[in-house]
């Protein structure tokens, strides 16, 4: 099985973690620009988070076989500050030709407030003007559905080519005006509180996994990117072939990504015999852990 | 796609333990000082035996999973940007 994690934050994982997830088959991880978990207090600090991001992270994912790629911005939660924003968006073009760059993300936002609407409108506009691909974060619980409607109502207004864009974190309930506008989905697997491996596999089983990404998202917060796995595992017992596994784990993220030159991995697609076949006896023996 | 039976054997496991779970949360609330029943205006318990409605409903066109995320979502206009 080959997997791509297309929404990890390695910056915050350690080196056990990047061998792990080459031990199990991630042959490539993309990780978006986002919170700290604290507010960071200049946009220097902004700029040396991305010099980790293209310089740093590149390589101790090379050095178990991983190829790194990254998304530049300024995230929802600090676009509050739309002074430090500005700065912030200033610096970005020095960052955004880097050879592990696929785009401006995650933007987004947060409480879905005015100041996070204004920098999202010109974080989109920046990268719709220069040709970017964008990734976006929409917001959690409560606030999922008004925020991503917000969103999709001003990715219309600065005239964004839905093909070139993911909206991450999608649920039952945001899923389908995503998927309808055009855009890629990215669904998240949180261990507490938010979407499980299980929902995801009945998402992608009714939706058809077309232009949908799965990830785990996994950060400084309690997150597992093995989570990602256990839908993948599900996913099979349930019926699925392998190809139809390496379409959504790996050859999905590969189409969207792939629409950078920067991106380098290949679609992956199995020749004949080699289909392992799960079986209605294998899917009904899995047990639920 | 798995049969119904094959969805209840791998599925009803956990299922039980959720509903067993969200069974003491209320047996909890109950007991607590100045129980749920002292506030019943508090949105979220009204958003949590709305949703319980929803589970309870027999209707197999319902998308349960959809129509409870919209109980629990904000509903409010957007803030303008001017
Ligand atoms: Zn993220």
């Amino acid at each position: 099985m080959y997997i791509i994690d297309p929404h990890i934050h390695c910056v915050s994982r350690t080196m056990d973690d990047y061998e792990r997830l080459a031990m199990s088959g991630v042959v490539a991880v993309s990780e978006p620009a986002f919170w700290a978990g604290y507010d960071r207090s200049c946009a220097q600090s902004f700029v040396d988070y991305f010099r980790q991001l293209t310089g740093f992270e590149p390589g101790r994912a090379a050095s178990v076989g991983i190829q790194h790629y990254t998304w530049i911005c300024i995230n929802a939660k600090e676009a509050e500050n739309v002074t430090l924003s500005r700065e912030v968006i200033a610096e970005m073009p020095k960052f955004m030709d880097k050879p592990n760059v696929l785009g401006v993300g995650e933007i987004g936002l947060n409480k879905n407030t005015k100041n996070e609407s204004i920098i999202f409108m010109e974080q989109a506009d920046f990268a719709v003007k220069n040709g970017h691909l964008i990734l976006i974060h929409t917001p959690h619980l409560m606030d999922k559905y008004k925020g991503t409607m917000m969103i999709l109502d001003m990715l219309k207004e600065v005239g964004a080519d839905p093909s070139r864009v993911l909206i991450d974190h999608v649920e039952e309930h945001t899923i389908a005006p995503v998927l309808d506008r055009g855009f890629w989905c990215g669904m998240t697997l949180y261990p507490v509180s938010k979407m499980t491996p299980h929902r995801a596999a009945d998402m992608l089983e009714n939706y058809g996994g077309e232009r949908t990404c799965v990830n785990a998202a996994a950060d400084w917060g309690v997150s597992d990117p093995f989570n990602l796995h256990r839908c993948t595992l599900d996913f099979r017992a349930r019926g699925h072939s392998e190809q139809q596994l390496l379409d959504i784990f790996h050859n999905n993220p590969v189409k969207f990504f792939s629409q950078s030159p920067n991106f380098k991995v290949k679609p992956v697609v199995l020749g004949e015999g080699e289909e392992a076949k799960p079986t209605a006896t294998r899917a009904a023996e899995a047990t639920v852990r | 796609m798995l049969s119904s039976q094959q969805v209840l054997d791998r599925y009803f496991p956990e299922v039980r333990a959720w509903l067993i779970q969200t069974a003491a949360v209320m047996d909890r609330l109950d007991r607590a000082a100045g129980s749920p029943h002292a506030v019943p205006e508090d949105e979220r318990l009204i958003q949590f035996y709305k949703s319980l409605e929803v589970l309870a409903s027999n209707d197999h066109e319902a998308d349960r999973a959809k129509k409870i995320q919209m109980i629990f979502s904000d509903q409010t206009p957007a803030p303008s940007r001017d």
